[in-house]
């Protein structure tokens, strides 16, 4: 396969080798990793179906096994990350200040924020689920955020630190994304069960509007996000590590 | 490197969704998964008997979707006054106290979304069965993914067993048959997709409009 006049040798794709814990994993020779996109490809996001990009294409139009618009990476994915992380910020203020309910006792209450909430719990010493509820709609959130402002810092500043961490930090606030819904789901449900009228009800506040507002713009965040950018870097970085070092040692 | 890779078959290889590494296409035994050797993002799973599976479970699921969302969840017992509720109808609690955003966003994340996603897969799974493939069966499958994205039923689930704590201390909790349903609606959204192998179905589809 290697063409001995080429000043660069070609790296060759990985290919698997099972391992002992039963899953694959690939081998490169010299580690050195060939993607899609050096390759000149371009793989679908609806169905991973590599296409061949021709040089002289930006676009490079329709997938031609199930028919979605392929794209090299997502369309102005920093922006549209931005945008939505920056939409998230604003929400999450009434998210966590406005009432997310009322408990009426005898026509009588005190609206509930979400952290008069978890304070609550501990007081009748719930622990564990103060815990959940704490996790779930206040660190979750904020970490959601934190997170993608990280990874959208280190892509635009060009940073080839550590690809392999980001990457894993990205999946992590994809899989968080849900959960965060779990306090709109609680009021949703106490709401509808405690309703004995005079004696003892609740009413929802436009807390809960705003909270399931901003999971669904953090969820949007994360979906606009292309985890490729990371690895784009991180290729280019190592190319040029690869030739200096070849150049040393000529 | 163009000319490497026209000289192999593009359907030989795949590229990670999450890093773009180009890597042969795996081809596993039972019980073996294929990471992607640059982000370990898990590419491929072996799983087998995935159309039988898909189309009980999906039927199952359908089955007890009804019961899941109207018999009774919870209900409260208290100074001789009764409350019970129903999944859908803690939805229409929200929309006459005005909560129309939160009623919505409920009502498609906790039912609609994965009853879509169940009904979808049994429909493709007795047209895989009985091989009738039609070019807009692809289109429909397309958007399938996104689907598992936006249905919560276990964030749901989460919500109920919180709730649950919270009322303990108020009065007596009546727990009603609905429970159980969506218990059992949450375990069959969920196998749906531990037991679907989408490769193979693209696979599958591929070989129908050939």
């Amino acid at each position: 396969m290697k063409d001995e006049s080429s000043p660069i040798d070609i790296p060759q794709p990985a290919t698997f080798d099972a391992t002992r814990d039963g899953a694959l994993h690939g081998t490169a020779i010299d580690r050195e990793w060939l993607s899609a996109k050096q390759a000149g490809l371009i793989s679908c996001r609806d169905c991973g179906q590599l296409n061949p990009l021709a040089e002289s294409q930006r676009q490079a139009g329709n997938c031609s096994r199930c028919g979605s618009k392929l794209h090299q990476r997502l369309p102005y994915s920093i922006q549209r990350t931005w945008a939505f992380v920056i939409a998230s910020l604003i929400v999450f203020i009434p998210a966590n200040t406005l009432p997310m309910m009322t408990v009426l006792n005898f026509g009588h209450g005190q609206p509930d924020t979400i952290i008069s909430g978890i304070l609550f719990l501990l007081k009748i010493g719930m622990v564990p689920v103060a815990i959940i509820v704490f996790i779930a709609s206040f660190l979750v959130p904020l970490a959601k955020i934190l997170g993608l402002m990280i990874l959208l810092i280190t892509v635009q500043r060009n940073s080839t630190v550590q690809p392999r961490h980001r990457t894993l930090l990205y999946r992590l606030v994809d899989l968080l994304g849900k959960w965060s819904m779990l306090d709109v789901f609680v009021v949703t449900i106490m709401t509808a069960v405690v309703n004995l009228g005079y004696i003892s009800s609740i009413e929802a506040g436009a807390g809960a509007t705003a909270f399931a507002v901003m999971v669904i713009l953090t969820m949007f965040a994360a979906h606009s996000f292309d985890p490729r950018l990371i690895w784009d870097l991180a290729e280019t970085a190592e190319k040029a590590e690869t030739k200096a070092s070849k150049e040393i040692q000529e | 490197m163009q000319q490497f890779l026209s000289e192999r078959n593009l359907s030989n290889w795949i590229a990670c969704p999450e890093c773009d590494l180009l890597v042969s296409k795996p081809i596993l035994a039972r019980g073996e998964k294929a990471k992607c050797p640059r982000c370990s993002y898990l590419l491929h799973e072996h799983k087998p008997d995935s159309l039988n599976r898909t189309l009980a479970v999906s039927l199952a699921g359908l089955l007890v979707f009804i019961p899941a969302s109207t018999l009774p969840l919870l209900g409260l017992e208290a100074f001789g006054l009764k409350n019970n509720v129903s999944l859908l109808e803690c939805i229409l609690a929200m929309w006459s106290r005005e909560m129309y955003a939160v009623a919505v966003f409920v009502f498609f994340f906790s039912i609609f979304f994965p009853l879509l996603r169940l009904v979808i897969m049994l429909y493709l799974a007795l047209r895989l069965r009985w091989n009738h493939f039609s070019p807009h069966f692809i289109t429909f499958f397309r958007y399938f993914h996104h689907l598992k994205e936006w249905g919560m039923p276990e964030v749901f689930m989460l919500g109920l067993i919180v709730t649950l704590y919270k009322l303990v201390g108020l009065a007596d909790v009546i727990y009603g048959f609905g429970f159980l349903g969506f218990i059992f609606f949450l375990i069959t959204a969920t196998l749906v997709t531990a037991f679907l192998d989408e490769h193979w179905v693209w696979e599958k589809l591929d070989e129908g409009r050939e």
